[in-house]
């Protein structure tokens, strides 16, 4: 994913914001990391460049 | 680009390894996908942001960018169909994001949604929560659906309006064991939708 995704992304449990960490990327384009939302303390993977917006409970 | 030169170009885009019927996940015909996106280019509605819901293997966003959409996102529940849709882009050389998400997640705004929507066939209702989730996404609307949806449509999508609709067909290929046919002619309705609801759903 593109790093300017970060405007249309936001926590699936409250809609809060995201913080981006990057394990690595190309630039613009994030390869793997994880999206983190503070208020529910939950991490969101991104691997492959596809960021995995599923909540927890749906996910494998 | 013509019609007829999209849908040889998404003719290669592949389809699901292991569709799951209660998701009704059959991947959209390359001549509907283009009849639809043509509709839509025709429309000047491929000029801005462009969300595909429930992309599986995301021939609509793969389509909208190869007309020149500057910027397109896929959405879809199922990793699977989004990572088949991934290597579809690449092989078609396009730039399109997907997402991981279940529909009724989708955060961001578009100018353009473009949509195959389940059609409620296994599991009634299904394509409401799509309805739903394009409405407060986009502000066009452009929407797949059985013959016989118009008047459902019509009340349900209040106080947003169908601008345009009309039928068309294609040929479906068996997907699952219980289509009776090898390929049957499937009606269906196109409904371009102008969005007036900015209440939630």
């Amino acid at each position: 994913m593109k790093k300017e995704m970060m405007d249309i992304l936001a926590c699936p449990l409250c809609k809060g914001e995201l913080v981006l960490n990057i394990s690595s990327d190309e630039g613009e384009e994030v390869i793997s990391g994880t999206l983190y939302c503070a208020a529910c303390d939950e991490y969101y993977p991104i691997e492959e460049g596809i960021p995995n917006m599923l909540p927890p409970e749906m996910r494998d | 680009m013509k019609q007829r030169k999209l849908e040889m170009l998404l003719q290669k885009v592949r389809g699901f390894d292991d569709p799951d019927p209660a998701l009704e996940q059959y991947a959209t015909p390359a001549p509907l996908a283009a009849e639809l996106l043509h509709f839509a280019y025709m429309k000047g509605d491929l000029e801005d942001t462009v969300f595909d819901m429930g992309c599986g293997t995301g021939i609509l966003a793969i389509g909208a960018a190869l007309l020149g959409a500057p910027e397109v996102v896929g959405y879809d529940s199922d990793p699977e169909a989004i990572n088949v849709a991934r290597e579809n882009a690449v092989l078609m050389d396009v730039e399109v994001e997907f997402v991981n998400c279940p529909i009724e997640k989708v955060n961001g705004k578009a100018n353009t949604v473009v949509m195959n929507p389940p059609f409620g066939a296994q599991c009634k209702g299904s394509d409401r929560p799509f309805l739903s989730a394009a409405l407060n996404a986009g502000n066009t609307i452009y929407s797949i659906h059985n013959s016989g949806s118009f008047n459902f449509i019509r009340q349900y999508i209040k106080p947003s309006v169908i601008t345009e609709w009309y039928t068309t067909s294609f040929p479906l290929k068996r997907t699952f064991k219980f289509h009776k046919k090898d390929v049957e002619q499937i009606e269906v309705e196109i409904y371009r939708i102008s969005s007036l609801s900015h209440h939630n759903y």
